[in-house]
């Protein structure tokens, strides 16, 4: 059986399975991660420059903001994730199909 | 002999002009603070407010990027075979990756205009209320005696 390194034309759903989650856990997931862990950085330095009610509202709003962000990033991978497996199933519908008259 | 009082009396119209005259409580009415005593016990910025918010806005976006940046490196050989299938796929991965960082620049760029308007904002406030201090400062120096 060969691999689908060596097929010119083909579809794996494990392969399939190992590239969405390497783009959702080496990539979408990190950077989500990251819009959120980074936050603290950030509000270290507005700590050291800043005081009074609206350096609150304002580190507030920017964790609002960063999670909204990251909302879209997890609708982006969702999208892609779909996109993906509706192409893989067009693949294997054809599959199917091939000689179906 | 009786002696009698001579008529001489001390001079003291300046101090009659003193007590008489009172400084008008009524300009501290209206004045910048009055009825807002209460909230933070310190309030303002440092002069390096906007730069070093600025920069830790952007090392943060940066990191975010480097990250997105690998979106384009992850291969889908293992996934699909097919010039054009692969092609497309990298298109569309291309797409993604616009559009996260076309949500990350927003973001960058959103929360620095804040900074930026925060520091307009004390420019403008040193501005204004200095103003209408050296206004009452007026207002106080003509009742100079």
């Amino acid at each position: 059986m060969p691999d689908i390194g060596e097929m010119k034309f083909g579809t794996s759903e494990s392969g399939l399975n190992a590239y969405i989650d390497a783009i959702r856990t080496e990539v979408l997931n990190v950077a989500g991660q990251q819009l959120i862990s980074g936050l603290d950085d950030i509000d270290a330095v507005c700590d050291q420059h800043w005081e009074g009610a609206a350096k609150d509202k304002f580190k507030q709003n920017l964790r609002d903001d960063a999670t909204h962000v990251q909302l879209q990033y997890t609708r982006l991978l969702s999208i892609l994730e779909e996109e993906i497996k509706s192409l893989r199933a067009a693949m294997v519908q054809k599959d199917k199909t091939m000689f179906d008259k | 002999m009786a002696i009698t009082m001579g008529s001489e009396q001390i001079v003291d119209s300046t101090r009659k002009d003193l007590n008489s005259s009172e400084v008008d409580m009524g300009l501290a009415s209206g004045g910048a603070t009055t009825g807002l005593f209460g909230g933070e016990p310190l309030v303002g910025i440092t002069p390096a407010f906007a730069t070093a918010i600025t920069s830790a806005i952007n090392s943060y976006a940066n990191t975010i990027k480097d990250t997105l940046d690998n979106l384009e490196a992850q291969s889908s050989k293992g996934a699909f075979q097919g010039e054009n299938v692969e092609a497309a796929l990298k298109t569309f991965i291309t797409s993604v990756k616009e559009v996260s960082m076309s949500y990350l620049n927003k973001l960058q760029a959103a929360e620095e205009e804040i900074v930026n308007s925060v520091e307009q904002v004390y420019t403008g406030q040193d501005s204004s209320l200095s103003g209408s201090m050296e206004g009452d400062a007026g207002t106080l120096k003509s009742q100079s005696l």
